[in-house]
């Protein structure tokens, strides 16, 4: 049965689910009854509520900021940066402090604190120019969601007590104003990285489309650039990056296939498959140039590409999230070419099978050309909620094959051991 | 946003119609649904009087009428699950592969809401806001408060789940 005719059907019913006028009339009167019983009073503005009560609050915040950084445990994790081995534990340690606090107030002191503390890990990234972008954009995203965070807790409170925020929520409005512009920049450099790539297919574009206009690398590069573009567009930098690296990648192959086949006859290897049959002529004074024809091996029946699961780290700390990049080859030397009749191109699931737990589905996205030997990669990072021991990832490329992964979950480790005081 | 009382009393006349039709899809029952409907908007109304804005009115009450559909099923667990299956009027699964032809016919159309009474409540819930409301992935995405590539997969689902049952 095809999709529309599925939609009829709903067109067809949703006509016999129209409201009762009486029942709309009744529910109009009662519910403006309502209104008028229950009136909304404008609140003052935020800020206005609580810059009167700045100097008790600012106090009071203050002292519980001191005290909740200063009692924090120090580890060596606390410099760490997103992409550090120790980070995790960083991220962890501010989570057992935050469980501690007990007050709104202590725990908006904390956010704000943590706000910063995301906020300066965004920038450190950004001064290191051999960070990859996946990292600038993870620190980014956590940066985004602890702001969101913080937000939601100030105004929590503001709402529930207005004398608790203070001048507090002043500086952190600072703190938005610079991590807006942090976040801008992890954005803008990921734009540039595009408009560069989209620059370069331009260039190539003009350079061959009078030569060689249907060049398949050419396409596939444009394929990759629109790809990038709509990734941008959602702010999956890390795709997009991964989109413009492959679609440069093809320019190159296509620039690079555009200059050998017009390259002179005494650069270019004869094709063996070419057969040229020239008839001496006395006014001729050089051969004509043969145009190399490549050689294509066709697609055996039923080919399907090479699909691996690459795990960023094959033993996991419980409680850590599980990372790791479905890639499919083609091993052929043909393109591939692979198609979906949905837009859903990988699937997998923890141990079970064939159980789906997470498809992958790209709106713009239900077909894929893999010239031979290329790669096409989808990363993933899930929250796992397994026991201890070894798992596995059982992977399908949709339609068409299959693999799987192990991998060890490893227990949270127990914490390090209180020294006994010893009574003098 | 921010709303006042004529505001809402607009957004009201706006989506009375579009609640009641989701809440009619989602339990079944007209009377129900009246009572879940009506429920969405003095609930919305209480939000608002409580100074919290509402970014996105149009989420915001399906989300609400989602809500209370939930409570409702909470409460009528055992006189939901006696309802699906009426042996006074058995669920014809049509011979004829003529869907369209059927539908001209109106004979389908009666039967569907029984048909989406056999889904799963996630995948009937996704049915009606993408077919009968007309939402669209973004904005079912926003209702639910996940990706739209989840809402993409849920409606790739149910609809696999429904050609199964109305499969000849």
């Amino acid at each position: 049965m095809k999709d529309e005719q599925i939609k009829q059907l709903f067109q067809k019913i949703r006509t016999e689910a129209t409201a009762d006028a009486t029942w709309r009339e009744r529910t109009r009167t009662q519910l403006h009854a309502y209104i008028s019983l229950h009136p909304h009073v404008k609140p003052m503005g935020i800020l206005t509520r609580w810059m009167p009560h700045a100097l008790r609050s600012i106090a009071i915040l203050g002292v519980v900021m001191v005290v909740v950084i200063t009692t924090g445990v120090s580890f060596a994790a606390q410099d760490s940066l997103p992409g550090d081995p120790l980070y995790h534990w960083k991220v962890q340690l501010e989570s057992i402090q935050s469980a501690f606090l007990l007050s709104g107030q202590s725990k908006a002191a904390f956010e704000i604190q943590r706000t910063a503390t995301r906020l300066h890990e965004v920038k450190a990234l950004a001064a290191q120019p051999t960070t990859p972008a996946s990292v600038k954009a993870e620190a980014a995203l956590r940066l985004e969601q602890q702001v969101k965070t913080t937000s939601n807790l100030i105004v929590r409170l503001g709402v529930a007590d207005p004398t608790q925020v203070s001048k507090s929520a002043a500086d952190f409005q600072a703190t938005i104003e610079t991590s807006k512009e942090a976040l801008a920049t992890v954005a803008s450099e990921s734009q540039a990285m595009f408009r560069d790539a989209k620059r370069r297919l331009a260039q190539a574009e003009d350079v061959l489309k009078d030569k060689d206009a249907d060049n398949i690398h050419l396409q596939v590069s444009q394929e990759k650039i629109a790809l990038a573009e709509q990734q941008i567009a959602n702010k999956n930098y890390i795709g997009a990056e991964t989109s413009v690296h492959e679609a440069l990648k093809n320019i190159t192959a296509a620039q690079q296939v555009a200059s050998a086949t017009s390259s002179p006859v005494s650069s270019v290897e004869p094709s063996p498959v070419l057969s040229v049959s020239l008839s001496p002529s006395p006014q001729l004074t050089s051969q004509p140039t043969p145009k190399p024809t490549a050689v294509i091996t066709p697609l055996p029946p039923e080919a399907v590409p090479l699909m691996t699961v690459e795990v960023k780290s094959s033993l996991i700390v419980a409680s850590e999230p599980l990372v790791f990049t479905i890639r499919i080859t083609n091993p052929y030397r043909a393109p591939m070419v692979l198609h979906w009749n949905t837009t859903c191109q990988v699937d997998y699931a923890i141990d079970t099978y064939p159980v789906v737990e997470d498809r992958v589905c790209t709106p713009a996205f239900n077909e894929l050309t893999l010239l031979p030997n290329d790669s096409y990669t989808w990363d993933f990072a899930t929250p796992l909620f397994v026991a201890p021991g070894t798992h596995t990832i059982q992977a399908e490329l949709v339609d068409y094959t299959v693999t799987s992964q192990e991998f060890t979950v490893a227990p949270f480790p127990s914490s390090p051991p209180v020294p006994v005081l010893q009574n003098p | 946003m921010d709303i006042d009382a004529k505001t809402f009393e607009n957004l009201y006349e706006e989506f009375a119609q579009k609640i009641y039709t989701y809440c009619y899809f989602r339990v079944s029952s007209k009377e129900e649904a009246e009572d879940i409907a009506a429920a969405v908007f003095f609930r919305a109304w209480d939000h608002v009087v409580a100074g919290k804005s509402i970014e996105n009115v149009q989420a915001f009450l399906y989300r609400i009428a989602s809500n209370l559909v939930i409570d409702h099923y909470r409460k009528n667990k055992d006189r939901r699950e006696i309802t699906l299956d009426d042996p006074q009027r058995p669920i014809e699964i049509p011979d004829s592969t003529d869907i369209a032809q059927l539908v001209d016919q109106g004979i389908l159309a009666d039967d569907m809401k029984r048909y989406l009474a056999l889904l799963p409540d996630a995948y009937r819930e996704v049915i009606v806001l993408k077919y009968i409301n007309d939402l669209s992935v973004k904005e079912i995405a926003e209702v639910l408060h996940t990706s739209e590539n989840n809402i993409s997969v849920r409606l790739h689902r149910a609809i696999d789940k429904l050609k199964i049952i109305l499969k000849p």
